[in-house]
């Protein structure tokens, strides 16, 4: 995954936050989207996104549809009412860590 | 340029030739391979299929498919483990609980006051052993006549006719009787925790054994929103 370990740990709420914005997606769309967002830094690799999905759906935070397209089955991704309220508390845990590592890192930062 | 159905069964073999065995992941694979290909074709008109399947499988990794083949393994197993949770959820709740809290008494009952029980349920466990050993031998033949007919294969589907976790609870429970001598203890409450471990694993192994079996066609509609498609 990506550039760096660091966006392991985030890629659930990378996730969960592209569904919010966009309602259902597909796995080859968000890797292309996260690639677009973020200009090309950020690259989500296969070997990551379909687990991290599959957990996601195991834990009833999302929910799937399936759509032919063309001439193939396409699987779409949305969130479940419990994945939306999951996404809310994900982003503000994500929200912290970057509160506090900027603090950690440069003390005399701050967010006002 | 779009991809000719021909190509999209090619696919499919190529997720097979790399080991993905089940449709639910490989129809998952084959649009995200063909989504690649189609891009790569847009800013390369003249690539080969081959080389531009080439080129997309290499962004998996050099581990390829397998790590997602793996982690699908264990997210479906806990979903099949909430099933089997959902079905049990019933008998500890109104009416069924009776039922269950009358199992539990009576094996208690039997369990404390009736002198050689413990040959009695060594020998009941015995042949419900024997039991499970013809049924799952059963139902997994069934599951392969089937998988070759359709050509398809279902993780979950998979799951729900190995009753391999039936099994596991079935022989993991005898170990812990056999080396704690738990059936010969005095102990009521060692008693009553035997009775009720023993009502829960039943539960357990009816439900993976019986129960989902029945329901396999059900509960894969609702697992898989594809089943209805490609069936």
């Amino acid at each position: 995954m990506g550039n760096s370990k660091l966006y392991k740990g985030s890629l659930h709420t990378i996730i969960l936050k592209l569904l919010e914005e966009n309602g259902k997606m597909y796995g080859y769309e968000i890797t292309q989207k996260v690639k677009e967002i973020t200009n090309g830094e950020l690259n989500i690799t296969e070997g990551a996104l379909y687990p991290a999905l599959h957990k996601l759906e195991a834990e009833d935070l999302l929910d799937v549809e399936v759509a032919k397209v063309d001439n193939r089955l396409r699987k779409y991704y949305k969130l479940t009412e419990k994945g939306s309220k999951e996404t809310v508390n994900k982003l503000k845990e994500l929200e912290n860590y970057i509160r506090n590592m900027q603090v950690l890192v440069n003390p005399n930062w701050s967010i006002e | 340029m779009k991809l000719s159905t021909t190509q999209i069964e090619q696919l499919y073999k190529f997720t097979r030739d790399h080991y993905v065995e089940h449709y639910d992941l490989q129809t998952e694979l084959v649009d995200h391979l063909a989504n690649g290909i189609e891009k790569r074709w847009e800013n390369n008109p003249k690539l080969s299929f081959e080389d531009a399947l080439n080129a997309e499988f290499k962004e998996f990794g050099i581990f390829g498919f397998s790590d997602i083949i793996e982690k699908h393994t264990s997210a479906i197993s806990k979903r099949y483990l909430k099933i089997i949770f959902r079905f049990m959820r019933e008998y500890i709740k109104l009416p069924k609980i009776i039922g269950t809290l009358c199992a539990v008494s009576l094996l208690f009952y039997f369990i404390r006051y009736v002198s050689f029980s413990e040959w009695v349920i060594g020998f009941a466990y015995f042949g419900f052993f024997l039991y499970l050993t013809i049924l799952t031998f059963k139902e997994k033949r069934k599951y392969n006549t089937k998988a070759k007919k359709t050509g398809k294969r279902w993780k979950l589907e998979e799951m729900i006719y190995n009753t391999g976790y039936g099994w596991f609870s079935v022989l993991n429970l005898f170990q812990i009787m056999y080396h704690l001598d738990v059936l010969i203890s005095d102990n009521y409450i060692v008693q009553m925790l035997t009775a009720m471990i023993l009502v829960f694993v039943m539960l357990f192994t009816y439900i993976s054994v019986n129960v989902l079996p029945e329901k396999a066609e059900e509960l894969l509609r609702e697992a898989y929103p594809e089943y209805e498609l490609s069936v």
